[in-house]
């Protein structure tokens, strides 16, 4: 009887490490709490199988526009073909007092075999936030984390 | 496959809207589930009602969005080179028209721009970088009507106001 119950309990454990923490989608992203974009920068980070839909917390710095692009390589470069995946960009507003219930999304396009490249601009007044999710075209259409890339945001702020 | 991508993309869009607090009610009361076929008496997002007018800057047009025509597409051709932000307006409050644009980049195919309004002053505003000579297409609905599926009927009944400005604004 121990024995048994030693056995499972093994193989519950081994199940919960082999299984990703969870699969996100575009209804509950990712927080990549750890790389936060406050005002022009940049980030870096990758989509996994696990985790399909990563998202950066983006605070604007100052009353103007936002331009975020949104880049894509491969993991491994025979990955897609050797085509680097259509990124899927999107951006949320966090709701304030003037401001809720916005949205923008792009499915980008292949800049090139290699590169992937979205966009999105934006009006933005200091303070707002705003949540950034960068995934990809295929784990959209997918409806679950389905391809691995690697993804730099890059934020460039103007003021007016 | 991009009709595919651009429907999949308009639900999810929305739902995730919805999921960060927009709290857009998705139910349809009107929802006759009998039938099984795509509605033909009422256009969508494949087949948008073509208003045949080009959007000039700074020129306002005023329409209305009625069950039946939920779906107008615009036309806008870039003379310049330059940010031009579209922006939609419906009534603040309108109880199913609440503003929602895509901006189609059909000579790259894959190019898709969507925003939804501000709850408070139902103003949709996309901006985009505009490439001199190439041609736009503007899509105008609500988000009511973008949460359709299958054989449910549009609801929405309002009018709205839609343009396109030149935005001052240069990135380095």
């Amino acid at each position: 009887m121990l024995g048994r119950s030693a056995a499972f309990a093994a193989l519950l454990a081994l199940t919960c490490w082999v299984s990703p923490a969870h699969a996100d989608d575009i209804d509950r992203p990712t927080r990549v709490g750890d790389k936060p974009i406050n005002g022009s920068g940049q980030v870096t980070g990758a989509t996994s199988l696990s985790v399909g839909f990563p998202y950066h917390e983006y605070t604007a710095s100052k009353d103007g526009f936002v331009r975020i692009q949104m880049e894509t390589t491969n993991v491994r470069a025979s990955d897609n073909g050797g085509k680097a995946w259509r990124p899927y960009l999107r951006v949320v507003s966090v709701p304030n007092d003037a401001r809720r219930g916005e949205a923008w999304s792009t499915n980008g396009q292949q800049n090139d075999p290699k590169t992937g490249r979205a966009v999105l601009v934006f009006r933005v007044k200091a303070g707002e936030k705003f949540t950034v999710i960068a995934s990809l075209a295929q784990n959209f259409v997918k409806k679950k984390p389905d391809a691995t890339a690697n993804y730099k945001l890059i934020v460039t702020e103007v003021a007016q | 496959m991009l009709r595919s991508l651009i429907r999949t993309a308009t639900l999810g869009l929305v739902v995730s809207a919805c999921a960060f607090g927009c709290g857009v009610d998705t139910e349809d009361d009107d929802n006759d589930s009998a039938e099984d076929a795509v509605r033909t008496d009422q256009d969508s997002l494949d087949r948008p009602t073509d208003t045949k007018i080009n959007l000039e800057p700074g020129l306002w047009h005023d329409n209305k969005l009625v069950p039946g025509e939920g779906w107008h597409v615009y036309h806008f051709t870039a003379k310049t080179d330059g940010y031009v932000a579209f922006q939609m307006q419906a009534p603040p409050g309108h109880p199913n028209l609440w503003s929602y644009l895509r901006i189609v980049d059909k000579a790259n195919n894959s190019q898709i721009w969507a925003g939804v309004g501000n709850k408070k002053t139902n103003l949709c505003d996309v901006i985009v970088n505009a490439e001199a000579g190439k041609s736009y297409d503007v899509i105008v609905t609500s988000q009511e009507n973008s949460l359709l599926v299958g054989n449910q009927r549009q609801q929405t009944d309002g009018p709205y106001t839609v343009a396109v400005s030149p935005v001052d604004v240069v990135f380095p």
